[in-house]
């Protein structure tokens, strides 16, 4: 270490015991050989001088602009996942954004499905859960309807095609009524008017035994 | 210059100090001594009352001074005073702990107020100029008063780091603005 480096990390000791005495972040002892020290060492009189003016100069100086001085939050905290106070104006306004356009993602896909059945649209897999009501009704109504035709045919058809049928019409979106629709064709397998009229307007609390009574 | 005989004594006045070596003293020294004394009783007022006296005893006794030792003289001189009454405030009413800066200061000379807006306008861009946690330490410590360790507290980091963080600070302010004077 050269005599300069040596002098001025001697300067730079004796400036920071000088901050710190005048700051009062001393112990009383090492305050008190501090003072001794004065006594003897005019350089060090010269830093508590010269640590006076600069802090005097610092405190005369109006403060900076700085964020807010926060306790780092706690792990996990909503603070700790929140951006930094200190980021700039776009990024706020992107978060803003990103949130709004989740939320309207959210309300689309719950949205959606309740549209689907008179839209004829195809309902996204995971919103099928969402219209079993109403497929479950449509159900009811077959399976009556089915009851009915059993008991004037003695044939009763297979579970698998009732399924089938309220899947078609979960699934596909297709209306119930164009599903029998096609059916048309076949004579055997014509559709009372009653039952097309409680499939078009499922879920409903129409009730096919009574409207079987009816026709 | 303080030996009886040299050539700034008035030896009419029984070798003391000419009161032209003492105003020219005073103009040398007088602001350093000064804030020295505020660093040590951190008092503005208390510090211009020993300055005066020490430059009375500086007329009185400085002709028995050694050439070339008038100014560590000055500064010794003031600090026993300085401690002489630091002490008796003790004995009466506890010990003065607070930060030098802050204590509210005595208004500036005219020829102060000069070097206060030069050297404000040099403080500001070396503290912009220091890194973002540095300067931060600095603030919390001189503008809100805040201990070290608390400002570790309150940053969530270690006191040594706090510590490391002012002291280059200091150092960095200290290279670029010299000796500050306010």
């Amino acid at each position: 270490m050269t005599q300069k480096n040596k002098e001025t990390r001697g300067d730079d000791d004796r400036a920071w015991l000088a901050l710190r005495y005048i700051a009062d972040e001393m112990p009383a002892a090492e305050r008190d050989a501090f003072e001794q020290r004065l006594e003897l060492d005019s350089a060090l009189c010269e830093a508590v001088a010269e640590a006076v003016g600069l802090t005097d100069a610092v405190a005369a100086a109006p403060p900076l602009a700085t964020p807010a001085y926060a306790s780092p939050p706690e792990r996990n905290s909503p603070e700790r996942n929140s951006p930094a106070p200190n980021a700039p104006a776009w990024f706020h306004a992107a978060g803003w954004m990103a949130a709004g356009a989740a939320a309207c993602l959210a309300v689309v896909l719950t949205v959606r499905p309740f549209h689907t059945g008179t839209a004829g649209r195809r309902p996204a897999a995971g919103v099928t859960a969402a219209n079993s009501a109403g497929t479950s009704d449509r159900r009811d109504i077959v399976l009556a309807w089915f009851r009915l035709r059993d008991a004037d045919r003695e044939a009763t058809p297979e579970t698998s095609d009732i399924d089938n049928l309220a899947d078609t019409t979960a699934d596909d979106g297709r209306d119930a009524t164009a599903a029998w629709s096609d059916s048309d064709a076949n004579p055997e397998a014509s559709v009372p008017g009653w039952l097309l009229a409680a499939l078009s307007s499922a879920p409903s609390d129409r009730n096919p035994a009574k409207a079987s009574e009816q026709d | 210059m303080s030996h009886c005989g040299g050539s700034v004594m008035a030896p009419a006045d029984g070798c003391k100090i000419d009161p032209a070596a003492v105003a020219a003293l005073y103009h040398e020294h007088a602001a350093e001594l000064g804030r020295f004394l505020r660093g040590v009783l951190r008092d503005a007022e208390l510090a211009r009352d020993v300055l005066q006296t020490v430059f009375v005893r500086a007329a009185e006794l400085g002709h028995t001074v050694r050439e070339g030792s008038l100014k560590p003289w000055l500064f010794r001189v003031g600090l026993n005073e300085a401690l002489a009454i630091r002490r008796r405030q003790a004995a009466r009413a506890g010990v003065m702990r607070r930060a030098a800066w802050r204590v509210e200061r005595v208004g500036p000379a005219p020829d102060e107020e000069l070097d206060r807006a030069e050297t404000v306008g040099a403080v500001r861009a070396a503290l912009e100029a220091l890194p973002e946690e540095q300067r931060r330490v600095v603030q919390m410590r001189i503008y809100e008063d805040q201990t070290f360790a608390a400002i570790a507290r309150q940053l969530g980091v270690p006191l040594g780091t706090v510590l490391t963080r002012m002291q280059l600070a200091l150092r960095k302010l200290r290279t670029r603005l010299g000796r500050p004077k306010l």
